[in-house]
Parts: C-alpha cells; structure tokens; sequence
C-alpha cells in the first residue's frame, strides 16, 4: 500500500519542492499550511509520516506535534526547519534537518523510517 | 646664666655683699633698700631674679613677693630670711617663692638657691618653646588636615559618578554635586522618591542587600532625572561601618551607562538582524532548490508544467533576495527619512483598515477623533515608517484590551489627530491594563516586553526610533487598570525636519 506522507510548511516553494520529491519517489502526500490546518489535515488525511516545520504562523510546529501526541498518535515525524538550533524542540522527531536541506538525505530518512 | 638680678635689701652693708659677690659670679646686679623701690626695679629693669629680704620697713618682702608672683610670674624670687622667720620662709614658698636663704649668707646655700632659680627658669623655657613648637606643629597639621579634606570633598563633588550615602531608611544623608545637579538637594530625601519616583522602597535594591551582609552588590536601573529625562545607571554599593563595626550607612555609586546601554541595543538589534536574515536566507535557498528540482524533474521528464512551476518558485525567490537586500540596506544606514506630504486623512484611514479585521475580531469599538475630508490637512512625513510606528502602538493598545476583555463591559480604542502651532499630535489612547511607571520607562527599549512569549519587544523600540528619525516625540502616559495613551508628536513643517 503507498505511503502518506504530510508536509507542514507554510512556504508554498518548499511544499511544492517536498511533494513532488515524495511523489516522484512513489509516495502519496497532503499539504498543510500551518500549523493549525495542520491538524485537520491529519485527522482527515491519517498520513504514514510528517514532515514538519518550526516556525509558522499561528502555531508553531512543536505545538501541533504535542497535540497528536496527546491524542494518542505516534506517526513518525521528521522536522524540518531553518531554526537548526532548535533540534530538541522535538526530542521525539525521527529526525532534524536544516533547511536548506539535501533532498536524497530527507528521502533516504524518509524510506528508511516507512520502511520502505 | 640667667643675667639680671635684683637684690632687694634694708642693710645695705648687705646689699654690697651680695652685688659683689654675684656681680663676680657673672650676674647683672641691681639692688633695692625696701619693697616700695624694688617693686619699681622690676617694673624698669625686668629681672630675672629678685633676692629679698623678708624683714624691711614699708613694703616688705612677703608683699613685695606676692605683687611680684602676681604681675610677673616668671620672674622667680628667693627669700633671705632672720633668725625665727622659719614659718614666714615657708609661707613665701606656698605664694611662689623659689626658695630661701636664711641670715648671714652662706654662699654655697645661695648658689644652691640660684641653681634652683635658674632651673626654674630654663624649664619653663624649655616648656614655653615646647608649647610653641607644639602650637606651630598643630597649626600646620591643622592646615594640611582642612587642605586633605577639601581636596576629599572636592573629590567627592567632582566624581565623574552620581554618589550618595544612605542611612537604614534609604534616606540621603550626604549627596555628591553632581547627584545634586541632576536631582536636587531637598533635605530627608529618600533615594526611591528621587531616582524612580517611588513611594515605597525598589523590590530588587543594591543598597538593602548591603545592609543585609556587609557586601558590595551591583544592579542595573532606568533612573528619572529631575528634568524628565531618564537615564540608565550601573549601580554599585559599599558598607560604611561606624566605630562598633556595625552598618549605619551604605555608599551608592551610579554611573550613566545609557551609551553603554544604547550600544548593546545596537548590537543586540544587529544580531537580531542577521539571526532573521540567515534564517530568511535558509528558507529562500531551500525554494531555490526546490525550484532547481522541479525543472531538472521536467527537463528529465519533458514536462513543461514542472518545469514552469520550477521556474516560478525561482523567480519568486529571487524577488524575495533582492527585497531582503533592500531591507538590509535600509536598516543598516543611517537612512534619512523620505518626506513627502501625506494626506491624515488617508493615513488614519489606511491604518484603519489595516487594523480594523484585528480590532472587529477583539470586540473593540474604534473611536475616531480625525480629521474628515472636509478637515483634512497634510503633514509632512515618510509614511513607511509612521505608518509601521502606529502600527506598533495599535497592535499593543489591541493586546492590551484583550487581556482585560473579560473585566470590562466595553473595550475602546481612540485615535485622535490634533494640532499645536508647531506639531502634529497622534494619540491612541486605550482602556486597556495600562502600565505601571516602572513598565513605562522601559517600554520603548529593546527586547522589552509585557507580553510574554507573545511580544517581541522590538514594536515599540523601533517606533520610537521611527519618530526620532521625524525629529519627533513618543510619549506614554498611563494609569494602570485604567487606560494607556501613546502621543507621537511630529514638527509641522518641512524645514523642521
């Protein structure tokens, strides 16, 4: 079954970038702008893996993973993030990558952690 | 040797004897037959020594010895003394007499009653010099003691520090020049009332931990000046002990650091810059390799869309750079304004709706005491940077209600524009949380705020710095729990800026 994976990231650029890497790669994707849509998405989306920004508007990356968290989910998350000094922001995350970030690096993460 | 005697004697078979035989032992010899004329020899002739006889007709030696001892007590006087004056010889030594001698004259007990004499003298010479060095010594100890301590106290006044000293009260019981200069010299001043206006005791106080154990401590403190201006002081204490060791007053040394102070905002400002900068620049090279992705994907695949999707996301980027570019070198320089004249009117109403989604959502009725078309007027100005000032104010005057959304029946913003001959005033006045004097002073420094995790505290500094580069005012006047009202006051005309 194809994965999902969900890009949280409110640069369009960078979402644009991320989902057409995890699709080229046989991924399905969902996209959310912030971090507050990006709850809804999840809920409705259900995705494998995320891919998560920091800084946001409205709310911050960290705060919506500990919102998962409470809810009971444990969907992999891999932070990525221009703030590389904030790698324990998430000390659950899979993994920290520093924007800007070396696409076969992410991808390689990302395999590795669906195990695919 | 003492030189001159006077020998003082009714016989004066006597009275030969002894000129002779003291004129031989070196002594300048005058001689007298009674007391009346002996008292005259020592009013002209001032001798050292009087040699007389207790027993003389008129004046006699006892009397004259008294007159004697009385108006010249430095001139020493030995009696002669007849067979059975023994009580009388002892009387003469209780009035000040040297000694005596008694009838007929032995010359050795003489000279043992002149030796003594003579002793007599030198001590008191010895004494009356030692008196007088003593005195030449503490009229020159004296003089360097009061030339050290003018030069103490001119050191004190003249210290390039604000200096006072404190009693367990806070009370200023002593206070250098300059301290007085900048914040008068009231008697019972208390460094509180003076320095941050307060009518209590600071919370966090070098001095009181002074006081407490004996230490030197330091603070940092915004400090009110009696002309307004406030000032930022590095403070530092020291214990002042009395004779028991205990502390009955502690020394304040303040020293403006507000250069200082403005400099580390400065710098902290550029680090704040670079740090948004390089964390700008992350993002848009991550587009860019996004950007680059796409269109390697679409040449690879022949696929136009991708590749016009790249081509997008890179020349979005690019015009991202170059407005960062822009943005720093308008940062970085001491840019002059660009003054234009700009309608109020359409400035308030800019603003306005700027605010107005924010200000709705909140439940704040907006008044508005400005200028209509029909009033409008124009006010020279560079509308980027006074637009983004009153932006900062209304985005704090909006918080600022919320946070008292819950106690107040009705939420208020008012933005009125007023004239004087010379300025142009902008007040938004709230009826907010308001600000205690203590937030006041420091709301317009940087990083500062009451905001918590939700303020930046860079609004209002870099308000402020809109304003000053008008060569306008900002000013706050508040009254917590009531209402908070900023005025930014600009010069009117042209030539003013």
């Amino acid at each position: 079954m194809t994965k999902k994976i969900m890009i949280v990231d409110d640069d369009p650029a960078i979402t644009k970038y991320l989902e057409t890497l995890f699709k080229d790669n046989g991924f399905d994707t969902c996209i959310a702008d912030d971090g507050k849509q990006a709850m809804d998405v999840f809920l409705d989306q259900q995705p494998d893996l995320i891919t998560l920004d920091l800084e946001m508007p409205e709310e911050w990356g960290p705060r919506f993973f500990r919102k998962i968290s409470k809810k009971g989910y444990t969907t992999p998350v891999i932070v990525i993030s221009g703030l590389s000094g904030r790698t324990h922001s998430i000390p659950k995350a899979e993994a920290f990558f520093a924007k800007p970030f070396k696409a076969d690096e992410v991808l390689a993460k990302v395999k590795a952690v669906l195990g695919v | 040797m003492t030189n001159k005697l006077l020998v003082v004697d009714d016989e004066e078979g006597i009275r030969e004897v002894l000129e002779i035989t003291l004129t031989d032992a070196g002594y300048e010899v005058l001689t007298a037959e009674n007391g009346f004329s002996g008292l005259d020899m020592v009013k002209t002739h001032n001798p050292d020594i009087v040699l007389t006889d207790i027993r003389m007709p008129g004046m006699d030696g006892m009397a004259l010895l008294k007159t004697v001892k009385q108006t010249y007590p430095d001139i020493e006087v030995i009696m002669i003394t007849g067979y059975g004056d023994a009580n009388l010889a002892i009387d003469s030594l209780k009035i000040g007499a040297v000694d005596f001698i008694s009838k007929p004259v032995n010359q050795d007990v003489l000279e043992i009653a002149l030796k003594r004499a003579n002793d007599r003298i030198r001590t008191r010479e010895k004494l009356a010099d030692h008196t007088r060095n003593l005195e030449i010594l503490v009229a020159e100890k004296t003089r360097k003691l009061a030339e050290s301590e003018k030069r103490y106290v001119q050191l004190f006044n003249e210290s390039p520090a604000y200096i006072t000293i404190l009693d367990e009260n806070f009370r200023i019981v002593e206070s250098n020049n300059r301290f007085k200069d900048q914040f008068g010299d009231h008697p019972d001043m208390y460094c509180f009332q003076v320095q941050q206006q307060r009518k209590t005791p600071c919370d966090t106080c070098p001095v009181n931990e002074t006081f407490a154990d004996g230490h030197s401590h330091t603070a940092e403190m915004d400090v009110t000046l009696r002309d307004g201006r406030v000032r930022r002081f590095f403070i530092q204490t020291s214990a002042i002990p009395d004779d028991s060791g205990r502390i009955r007053h502690v020394m304040e040394m303040c020293t403006d650091i507000t250069v200082i102070h403005q400099l580390q905002d400065h710098l902290a400002a550029l680090g704040l810059h670079i740090s948004s900068i390089s964390h700008g620049i992350k993002g848009m090279l991550t587009g860019l390799d996004g950007g680059d992705y796409l269109i390697r994907a679409g040449l690879e695949k022949n696929d136009f869309q991708r590749i016009s999707k790249g081509w997008d996301i890179i020349r979005e980027k690019i015009a991202m750079i170059r407005q960062m570019v822009l943005n720093i070198l308008y940062h970085s320089k001491d840019r002059t304004p660009d003054m234009q004249p700009e309608s109020v009117f359409d400035f308030i109403q800019e603003l306005v709706t700027t605010m107005d989604p924010r200000i709705r959502k909140a439940g704040i009725e907006l008044i508005l005491d400005t200028p209509k078309p029909s009033t409008d007027f124009h006010v020279i100005m560079d509308k980027t940077l006074l637009f983004g000032a009153c932006l900062a104010i209304l985005e704090n005057a909006v918080d600022a209600c919320i946070s008292v959304a819950t106690d107040r029946k009705k939420l208020t913003i008012r933005i009125q524009v007023d004239q004087t001959p010379d300025q142009v005033l902008f007040k938004i006045r709230d009826n907010g949380k308001g600000l205690d004097r203590q937030y006041r002073q420091k709301i317009f420094s940087l990083f500062y705020s009451d905001k918590g995790n939700k303020g930046t505290g860079l609004g209002l500094f870099i308000a402020r710095r809109s304003v000053q580069l008008h060569q306008g005012e900002i000013h706050v006047d508040s009254v917590p729990g009531e209402f908070t009202e900023f005025t930014i006051a600009i010069p009117k005309k042209a030539s003013d800026i």
